[in-house]
C-alpha cells in the first residue's frame, strides 16, 4: 500500500505538480475540467450564397438574419449524411467539379481547415457511418434546386475530391422557396458581392494552379472596414512584476487550478515565468504566452483527432477570457506529427479574420508562428502552446479601403520577386487585418492575404481611400 | 513665398511631364492602329490564341450586366494587349477603354490580366482582343507575333433573366448537362 502511494506521489509529481495533491486529484479530477464546447471553436469560416453562374456571390456573416437557420440546415443534412440516412443518390467527382458546384445556385459553407469526419460526428453528436467515402469535410454546398422532386443537393469537398449526394428536403427545415427568398433578399440588399475567380479565368487554364472556388470582389469597388485596435490584455500590460499580488492575480487568470503548484519569477527579458518540474508558462510583454509540458510523453497517447482537440479546447477555454473583442476559431489541423496533433486557432474581429504572420517567438525552438494560437496536444494533454493574447476594440473611424482585385496577382509578383509560375499557386484569397508584434496599442491595417497550396502566405496592402 | 512659388512650379512641371508622356503614349498607340489597318479591319481573320489565352469571353457570350470583365493569361514575356470594339458608324474597330481608361495594357508578372469594361450596347457588342510582342511593334505579323481574336458579347435584358429564374432549369444547367 505504501509503495502504491509512493508511486502515486511520484507519478502525480511528474505529471501535475506537488505530491501532496495527488489523492485529492484522484477524487477531484472530474471537477477540474473547464466547461468547453467544441462547437464554440469549430465553426464555419465563411458562408456564401449565389443565384448561379455569372451571378454575384454574397457573404452571409454571423450577424445576418439567416445565418443560424442556414447553419442548422447544413448541420442537419450533414448529420444525415454521416449517419447514412435518407441518401437517395450519391456520386464522386473530381476536385475541379467543386468549381462547377459553387457557380450553381448554392449555399456554400467553408471550414478554414479539413475537419475529420469523426470530429464532425462528435460536433454533431451523431455516430459516423464507417463506410463514408470521405475522411474529412473542408467545404459543403447545399443546392436547393438539384432536381424537380422535393430534394436537395449536398456536396462535400474534402480538399482533393468532390462528393455529391441527393437527400429529401427536411420537413421541418427551409423549403426550396425559402432558399429562393433568401437569395432574393441578398440581391435586394445590394450588399458587397464577390465572384469566383475561375468563372473568369477558366478551370486549369491559368499559368499556375488556382483552387476552383477562389472568391474575389466583383468589380472596382471600395469597402468599409472598422478601425480595429489591438492591445496587450490589460492584466499583462499593467502588471507590476515586483508585486506578489499582481503575479498571483495573473497566475489565477492564466493557470487556474494549476497556480497553487507552480513557482513564479521574472525572466531577464521581463517576461513572467511560472513553472514546476513538469510544465512551464511564460508570458511575454507583447501578450505572447508560451506553455510547455516538460516531462516525457508517450507517443502511443496520440489518440484520435477529436480527443486531442478536446484537450486543446479545454486549455483554450481556461484562458480565453483574457482575449476580449474577438472570437476564436479553429484554423488548422496537422495530424502528420508522430505522437501528437498540431491545432491552430485564430481570431475574428467584427466578422473579419486577424492574421499574425511571421510573428516572432524568440525563446522557442521555432522563430515564428503564423497563427494566434498554435497547440500541440495528444489525447491526454496539451504538450506545448504559443498563444498571442490580445484585446481588440473598434475605434471611432471607419476605413474606406479600395478592394479592386484586378491587379492583386501582379502586386503579389511585384512584392515577392522570387515568385514564378512554378512556385506559386492560390489556395485562398481573403481580406484580413494584419497584426504585428507589438507591446503597444496598434491600429490594424486591412490586407489581402493570399494562401498558397503549399501553406505559404503572401500579403498585399490595401489602400485606404482618403478624404471621402 | 518663394517656397510656394517653387512648389507650384514643381507641380506644374510634374503635371506637364505626365501629360506629355501620356499624350506621347496615346500618339504611339494610335500610330500602331494606323500602321496596321488589319487591327481595325472587320475582314481580318482571327488567329489561334498562340500568345495569350483569352478566358473571358470564351467565345460569343451573353451577360445581364453592362459591367463585364475581360480576362486572359500568358506564359510569354513582354506581351501587350489591345482592346477594340466595332463601331457601326465608322465601319471598323476602334479603341475600347477599360474602367482604368486604357485600351492597351501590358500583361504583368503574374501572367494574368482582368480588365473591367462597360459594354456600351444593349444587345451585341463586337469586341476584338489583340495581343502582340511589345518590343516588336515595328514588324507585327499576324500568326507570328500578332494575335487577333474577335468576340460577340451580348447584354441581355433583365426580363430574360427573370424568365430564366422563374423557369425550373437554368440555361447553363441545360447547356452543361452536369450532374446527371
Amino acid at each position: 500500500m505504501t509503495s502504491f502511494i509512493q508511486v502515486g506521489i511520484l507519478w502525480n509529481y511528474q505529471n501535475e505538480g506537488l505530491p501532496t495533491n495527488f489523492l485529492w486529484n484522484i477524487f477531484a479530477s472530474s471537477n477540474k475540467k473547464v466547461p468547453s464546447d467544441i462547437s464554440d471553436y469549430v465553426k464555419f469560416f465563411r458562408i456564401t450564397a449565389t443565384e448561379g453562374y455569372d451571378e454575384s456571390h454574397f457573404i452571409i456573416d454571423e450577424t445576418h438574419e439567416h445565418y443560424d437557420k442556414l447553419t442548422n440546415e447544413v448541420l442537419y443534412y450533414l448529420s444525415n449524411l454521416l449517419e447514412g440516412k435518407e441518401i437517395l443518390r450519391r456520386q464522386i467527382y473530381h476536385e475541379e467539379d467543386w468549381g462547377e458546384v459553387v457557380v450553381k445556385k448554392s449555399f456554400v459553407f467553408e471550414f478554414k481547415t479539413i475537419v475529420n469526419t469523426s470530429t464532425l460526428a462528435a460536433l454533431l453528436n451523431v455516430e459516423s457511418n464507417e463506410s463514408q467515402e470521405f475522411n474529412g469535410v473542408y467545404k459543403v454546398a447545399l443546392l436547393p434546386r438539384i432536381d424537380s422532386n422535393n430534394n436537395i443537393g449536398l456536396y462535400v469537398y474534402d480538399g482533393s475530391r468532390t462528393y455529391g449526394y441527393v437527400l429529401p428536403f427536411s420537413e421541418k427545415g427551409l423549403s426550396r422557396e425559402k432558399y429562393n427568398d433568401i437569395l432574393i433578399s441578398l440581391e435586394e440588399d445590394d450588399g458587397y458581392s464577390y465572384v469566383v475567380m475561375n468563372e473568369w479565368m477558366g478551370i486549369n487554364k491559368t499559368p499556375y494552379r488556382i483552387k476552383p472556388d477562389i472568391l474575389i470582389p466583383r468589380g472596382s469597388a471600395s469597402e468599409d472596414f472598422p478601425d480595429i485596435i489591438s492591445t496587450v490584455p490589460q492584466i499583462i500590460r499593467d502588471i507590476d512584476t515586483t508585486s506578489k499580488e499582481d503575479l498571483e492575480k495573473i497566475a489565477a487568470k492564466v493557470l487556474g487550478s494549476d497556480k497553487e503548484r507552480l513557482t513564479w519569477g521574472v525572466d531577464l527579458d521581463n517576461s513572467i515565468v511560472f513553472r514546476n518540474p513538469s510544465k512551464t508558462y511564460k508570458i511575454h510583454r507583447d501578450g505572447l504566452m508560451e506553455y510547455k509540458y516538460l516531462s516525457q510523453y508517450d507517443k502511443a497517447d496520440k489518440g484520435s483527432e477529436i480527443d486531442a482537440l478536446h484537450r486543446a479546447i479545454e486549455f483554450i477555454a481556461k484562458v480565453a477570457d483574457l482575449v476580449k473583442g474577438a472570437e476564436i476559431y479553429l484554423s488548422g489541423i496537422n495530424s502528420d506529427k508522430d505522437g501528437y496533433y498540431t491545432f491552430t486557432f485564430d481570431y475574428k474581429v467584427s466578422q473579419r479574420p486577424v492574421s499574425f504572420l511571421e510573428y516572432p517567438v524568440n525563446t522557442g525552438k521555432e522563430a515564428f508562428i503564423n497563427n494566434a494560437i498554435e497547440i500541440n496536444a495528444n489525447k491526454k494533454k496539451v504538450l506545448s502552446c504559443y498563444w498571442i493574447l490580445k484585446e481588440f476594440s473598434v475605434g471611432s473611424n471607419t476605413l474606406k479601403v479600395r478592394t479592386y482585385p484586378f491587379d492583386l496577382l501582379d502586386d503579389v509578383f511585384k512584392k515577392y520577386d522570387h515568385l514564378n509560375f512554378y512556385n506559386f499557386s492560390v489556395k485562398d484569397v481573403i481580406t484580413s487585418y494584419d497584426a504585428k508584434y507589438s507591446k503597444n496599442e496598434e491600429h490594424l491595417k486591412p490586407i489581402w492575404l493570399i494562401e498558397t497550396m503549399d501553406g505559404r502566405n503572401f500579403t498585399v496592402e490595401m489602400n485606404e481611400i482618403k478624404g471621402e | 513665398m518663394y517656397k510656394k512659388i517653387i512648389y507650384i512650379f514643381t507641380l506644374v512641371i510634374l503635371i506637364t511631364s505626365f501629360s506629355v508622356t501620356s499624350f506621347a503614349q496615346g500618339v504611339e498607340n494610335q500610330k500602331l492602329l494606323n500602321q496596321y489597318p488589319i487591327l481595325s479591319d472587320k475582314a481580318t481573320s482571327d488567329t489561334e490564341q498562340f500568345m495569350v489565352t483569352i478566358t473571358r469571353p470564351e467565345g460569343d457570350e451573353s451577360t445581364f450586366k453592362k459591367s463585364y470583365v475581360i480576362c486572359g493569361n500568358s506564359v510569354n514575356d513582354e506581351i501587350s494587349v489591345m482592346l477594340l470594339i466595332y463601331d457601326n458608324d465608322e465601319n471598323k474597330y476602334i479603341p475600347f477603354a477599360n474602367t482604368d481608361g486604357d485600351y492597351i495594357w501590358d500583361i504583368g508578372a503574374s501572367g494574368i490580366f482582368m480588365k473591367e469594361v462597360i459594354l456600351p450596347n444593349k444587345g451585341a457588342n463586337d469586341v476584338r482582343i489583340i495581343a502582340y510582342k511589345k518590343n516588336e511593334t515595328e514588324s507585327l505579323l499576324s500568326k507570328t507575333n500578332l494575335q487577333i481574336n474577335s468576340f460577340k458579347v451580348s447584354v441581355l435584358d433583365n426580363g430574360i433573366k427573370e424568365a430564366i429564374k422563374t423557369g425550373f432549369l437554368k440555361i447553363t444547367d441545360m447547356l452543361n448537362g452536369l450532374f446527371k
